[in-house]
C-alpha cells in the first residue's frame, strides 16, 4: 500500500511535467493547426543549453535552467521563422507541413546527437536530499519540479482565461481567415505562439533533465505522451491538457505497480487506443467533419 | 567490391516492396502511414520464428515459439502475420484522419517496437536473434551474395505484380476516388473504412514479406531495425521519389539506398556518418515538402 | 398525391450544438417524380440532405428509403440501397480522368475489392471495352465535353456538373438528391440539366432538389417543399405553392 502511495505521489509530479508538455504541444495544435512533431526535438534543446552552461561553465542550476529555457523559446521562434511560416504562406497541406516538421525534428535530434554524443547526459544536481510526509518519499528535485511546474500552469492557466492575447490566439485555430481580415496580426501571434510552446516544453525538459538526465533520442516517446495527453483530456481546453497529463502519468504509476516499469510506453499507447475506440467522435465525428467542409 | 554492388541490388530489392506497399496506401489510398517498419518488423520476426529451431539450434529454447519451417512456408507465415498486423492497426487507427491518423499510426510503430524490445520472450527483447538459417528453395541453399540477388529478384517478380495489377483495377480505382475526395466516393457507395483497411493490409502483408527476406539475408534481427527511423526511411524514399504511378517508388528506393553510400566514400568516422545521413534525410523532407510535395517522379502530392 | 413514395421522411430534426438547423421535417417523395426543396438560405435544406444520405447523424427522426429505414447508416450504405447524391459543390474526382470518374460508378460494389480485383482480371479486362462504352454513352448522354482521358479536374464548372450527373446516371441509383444542381451555371447548361431531369423522371427515377432557380423550379418540378428555419412552412404542387403570396414573401420578400 505504502509502495502505491509512493506510486501516486511520484505519478503527480511526473503528470505535471507531462502537463506542461501536452500544453506545449496543445497551444500550437489548438491555435496554429500545427501537428508539431518538431516539438520532440525542440523541447530538448533547452536541457542542453542548461547542461552547457551547468557543466561546461559551471554556472548554477537555477541560471542554467532559466538560460536553457530562454534559449528554448528562441529556438521556437526560429523554428516558426523559418520552417512553419514558409509553409504557412504558401499554404501548404497539413500532411505536408507534418512531415516538415517530422524532418525537422530528425534535423534536430541528430544535430544534438552529433554535439552532445548518444548517451545520456546528466547535469550537476548536488547530493539530492530527500523529505518524508508519512509514508512517502519526495526528493528534493522532485518537490522543486511540482512547484516550479505547477507555478507555471497556473500562471499559464490565469493568463488564458484573463489575457485577450489568448483569446485572439485560440480564434486562430477556429477562423484563421477571419483574423487578418480583422486587422489583428496574425504572423505574430504564431510567433508568439511557437515561441510560448517551446519555452512550456523546455521548461518541462530542463526539469526533466535535473532528475533523470537527457539523451537526444527521447524526445519522440514524449511528444507521444503530450499529443495524447491532449488527445485524452479533449484538444479543445487547457484544463483537459493538464487532467490529460495527469492522468496519464498516474496511469503509468500505476503501470509499474502491477507490471513492470519497462512496459510504462505501453500504457501512452494503451490509451491512445482506448481514446480512438470510446472517443471516436470527439475529435474528428462525422458532424465535425461536416461542419468543416 | 562486386559483393557490395550485390548488397546494394538485394537491398534495393528488399526495398522496393516496401516502397511499392506504401505506394498503394499512401500514393492511390492518400493516408500517410509511420508504421510500415512495424509491419516489416512483425514479418521479419515471424519469419525468424517460423524458420528457426530444428536439432542445431542453439537459441531456440529462449524465443517464444520456433518451428523449424521450410523458408516458403515461413515466408508465406510472414505475409499473414504483416498483414495481420496491419488490420489491426487500420481497425483503430481508421476511425481517424488526417493529422490524427498519421499520429496514431506513428504511436503503433513506437508500440510495436517497445514490444518488440521489451518482451524478451518472444525475440530475446534487445539482444535479437542471430543465426537466422539461410533460405533453401526446393533444395537450391541459398549462400552467396549473388544467390540472394536472384532469390530477392524472383521473389520481387512474383509479389510486384500483385501490387501493379491492384494499382490499375477496379480497387485502385475506388482508392483514388477515395483520395481525392472521401465523401463523394462514399456516396457512390464505397466504403473508405473497408478500401483503407484492404489497401494496408496488402500494404502490410507485403512488407511481411520484404521483412521475411530481410531476415534471412542478414541472419541477424533486432529490433533497431525496425523502429521509427526505419518507417521514416521508408516515408522518406516514397515521398522522394513520389507516390501514385509506378516509376516513382523504384526511383526513390535506388536514390535512398545508394545516396548514404555516396556520403560514405566522402570518408566521415562512422558514427558521426550516421547522425549526419539522419541530417540529410530530415533536410531532405522538408525541402521536398517545400519545394516539390510529389517528389522525384509522383503524380499524387500529400493533402 | 398518386404514386407511392420513394423516400419518405418523418419528423427530423438535426442541431448543432445549441443551434437546432432541423425542428422535425416529414416529406415524402414521390416515386418517378421530381420534387423541388425551396427555401432562403439557412431554411435547412442542405442539412436535410445530408441527413438523408448518412452524411450527418440526424438526432431524431426516421428516414425510410421505399420502407426500408436507413437512418443513421453510413453513406455508402445508404448509397447501395439505391440514393445517390450530387454535393453542392459536385466533387468530382479531379485526378481520375472523366471515363475512370464514370466507369467507377459502373462497377459493381464487389468488384471494387481487392480479392474481385485480384482474381476478376480477366473478368474486367474482358469487360473492359463494354464497361468503356457504357460510360462513354452516359458522358455522351449527358453531353460532357470531349476528351474524356484527360483529369476531371480540368473540366469546367458547368461540365463538372453534367459529369456529376452521369455518374448519377451510371450507378443505376433510383433516388437522386441533387443539392443545387444549376447554380452556377451557364443558362445554356442549365436548359439541358432541365432536359435531363425531366429525361431521368421519365425513366422512373425519384429526383429530389434544392434550388433557388424559380423558372428552372417551375420547369422540372411536380411538387414543392417550403422550408423556412429548419420547418417545412408549405408544400404541394409547384404552381400552387409558388403562387401564395406569403410563400413568396419568405422566398424573395415581395
Amino acid at each position: 500500500m505504502n509502495l502505491l502511495l509512493q506510486l501516486i505521489a511520484d505519478g503527480l509530479v511526473n503528470g505535471i511535467l507531462f502537463a506542461l508538455l501536452a500544453c506545449g504541444f496543445g497551444l500550437v495544435y489548438r491555435s496554429a493547426r500545427v501537428f508539431h512533431l518538431a516539438f520532440a526535438g525542440l523541447f530538448l534543446i533547452s536541457p542542453y543549453v542548461a547542461y552547457v552552461v551547468n557543466v561546461w561553465l559551471h554556472a548554477p542550476i537555477w541560471l542554467a535552467v532559466t538560460l536553457g529555457v530562454v534559449a528554448g523559446a528562441v529556438a521556437g521562434y526560429i523554428v516558426e521563422v523559418l520552417l512553419y511560416h514558409p509553409f504557412f504562406r504558401r499554404k501548404a497541406s497539413n500532411s505536408a507541413v507534418m512531415v516538415a516538421s517530422l524532418g525537422a525534428f530528425i534535423v534536430i535530434e541528430n544535430v544534438l546527437a552529433i554535439i552532445f554524443g548518444n548517451e545520456l547526459r546528466t547535469v550537476d544536481r548536488g547530493l539530492a536530499s530527500s523529505f518524508d510526509f508519512g509514508p512517502i518519499t519526495l526528493t528534493t528535485i522532485q518537490i522543486f519540479q511540482f512547484l516550479i511546474g505547477s507555478a507555471a500552469l497556473v500562471a499559464l492557466g490565469v493568463a488564458i482565461r484573463k489575457v485577450r492575447l489568448f483569446k485572439a490566439i485560440w480564434a486562430l485555430g477556429d477562423e484563421p481567415e477571419l483574423v487578418p481580415v480583422l486587422g489583428l496580426p496574425l504572423t505574430r501571434y504564431r510567433k508568439i505562439v511557437f515561441t510560448l510552446s517551446a519555452a512550456l516544453g523546455g521548461l518541462a525538459g530542463c526539469l526533466i533533465a535535473v532528475d533523470v538526465g537527457v539523451d537526444p533520442h527521447m524526445g519522440m516517446s514524449y511528444l507521444l505522451i503530450a499529443a495524447v495527453a491532449m488527445l485524452t483530456g479533449g484538444i479543445d481546453r487547457y484544463t483537459g491538457w493538464v487532467l490529460g497529463g495527469v492522468a496519464l502519468a498516474l496511469l503509468q504509476s500505476l503501470m509499474v505497480w502491477q507490471f513492470s516499469a519497462k512496459w510504462v510506453d505501453l500504457v501512452t499507447f494503451t490509451v491512445l487506443i482506448g481514446v480512438l475506440v470510446v472517443r471516436p467522435q470527439g475529435i474528428l465525428g462525422l458532424r465535425k467533419r461536416l461542419e468543416e467542409q | 567490391m562486386e559483393n557490395y554492388v550485390l548488397h546494394l541490388l538485394t537491398m534495393i530489392g528488399i526495398y522496393a516492396i516496401l516502397a511499392y506497399s506504401m505506394n498503394l496506401v499512401t500514393g492511390f489510398g492518400g493516408l500517410l502511414v509511420f508504421c510500415l517498419a512495424g509491419f516489416y518488423g512483425v514479418g521479419a520476426y515471424t519469419h525468424t520464428l517460423l524458420q528457426v529451431g530444428g536439432a542445431e539450434s542453439r537459441l531456440a529454447d529462449e524465443l517464444l515459439f520456433s518451428a523449424a519451417c521450410p523458408f516458403p512456408v515461413a515466408l508465406l507465415g510472414a505475409a499473414l502475420a504483416g498483414g495481420g498486423a496491419a488490420i489491426a492497426i487500420g481497425v483503430v487507427a481508421l476511425r481517424f484522419r488526417g493529422d490524427f491518423f498519421v499520429f496514431a499510426t506513428l504511436g503503433f510503430q513506437m508500440m510495436l517496437y517497445t514490444v518488440l524490445y521489451n518482451w524478451n520472450e518472444l525475440g530475446r527483447g534487445a539482444f535479437g536473434i542471430y543465426g537466422i538459417p539461410r533460405p533453401v528453395v526446393f533444395g537450391w541453399e541459398i549462400n552467396q551474395p549473388w544467390e540472394y540477388v536472384v532469390l530477392v529478384g524472383v521473389v520481387d517478380t512474383m509479389v510486384l505484380p500483385f501490387l501493379f495489377l491492384l494499382y490499375r483495377s477496379p480497387f485502385g480505382l475506388s482508392l483514388k476516388a477515395l483520395r481525392d475526395n472521401e465523401r463523394a466516393a462514399e456516396s457512390l457507395g464505397i466504403s473508405a473504412f473497408r478500401q483503407h483497411l484492404s489497401a494496408l493490409m496488402v500494404a502490410g502483408a507485403f512488407s511481411g514479406i520484404a521483412g521475411g527476406l530481410y531476415a534471412s539475408y542478414v541472419t541477424y534481427i533486432d529490433p533497431t531495425s525496425f523502429g521509427l527511423n526505419e518507417s521514416i526511411f521508408i516515408v522518406s524514399l516514397l515521398l522522394l521519389g513520389g507516390s501514385g504511378n509506378i516509376r516513382g517508388p523504384i526511383i526513390g528506393t535506388v536514390v535512398m539506398i545508394l545516396l548514404p553510400e555516396a556520403l560514405r566514400f566522402v570518408g566521415l568516422p562512422d558514427s558521426f556518418a550516421a547522425n549526419l545521413r539522419e541530417i540529410i534525410y530530415g533536410f531532405a523532407l522538408i525541402l521536398l515538402m517545400y519545394w516539390r510535395p510529389r517528389g522525384l517522379a509522383g503524380d499524387f502530392s500529400l493533402r | 398525391m398518386m404514386n407511392e413514395p420513394a423516400l419518405t421522411i418523418k419528423n427530423l430534426m438535426v442541431r448543432f450544438g445549441e443551434v437546432a438547423v432541423l425542428r422535425g421535417v416529414s416529406a415524402s417523395l414521390p416515386s418517378g417524380a421530381v420534387t423541388a426543396f425551396v427555401g432562403p438560405n439557412g431554411a435547412g435544406k442542405t442539412t436535410l440532405f445530408h441527413a438523408i444520405s448518412g452524411d450527418l447523424l440526424p438526432d431524431k427522426g426516421i428516414v425510410s428509403l421505399r420502407g426500408k429505414p436507413i437512418t443513421g447508416m453510413a453513406p455508402w450504405k445508404v448509397a447501395r440501397n439505391g440514393l445517390g447524391k450530387m454535393f453542392q459543390d459536385v466533387r468530382v474526382f479531379d485526378s481520375l480522368t472523366v471515363i475512370d470518374n464514370v466507369l467507377l460508378a459502373l462497377h459493381e460494389h464487389e468488384g471494387l475489392s481487392v480479392w474481385a480485383s485480384l482474381t476478376g482480371v480477366p473478368m474486367w479486362r474482358r469487360h473492359a471495352p463494354k464497361l468503356l462504352q457504357e460510360a462513354e454513352s452516359w458522358l455522351e448522354i449527358v453531353g460532357v465535353e470531349r476528351p474524356y482521358d484527360r483529369p476531371a479536374g480540368l473540366l469546367s464548372f458547368g461540365n463538372k456538373k453534367l459529369l456529376a450527373l452521369a455518374r448519377l446516371m451510371a450507378g443505376k441509383f433510383d433516388v437522386f438528391l441533387l443539392d443545387e444542381p444549376t447554380a452556377g451555371v451557364s443558362p445554356v447548361l442549365v436548359e439541358r440539366i432541365a432536359e435531363l431531369i425531366r429525361k431521368m423522371a421519365n425513366r422512373g427515377i425519384t429526383i429530389a432538389l434544392i434550388e433557388h432557380n424559380f423558372s428552372f423550379v417551375t420547369n422540372v418540378a411536380e411538387h414543392v417543399y417550403l422550408m423556412r428555419e429548419g420547418t417545412i412552412q408549405d408544400w404541394g404542387a409547384t404552381e400552387e405553392v409558388l403562387a401564395k403570396d406569403e410563400n413568396r414573401e419568405i422566398l424573395i420578400g415581395l
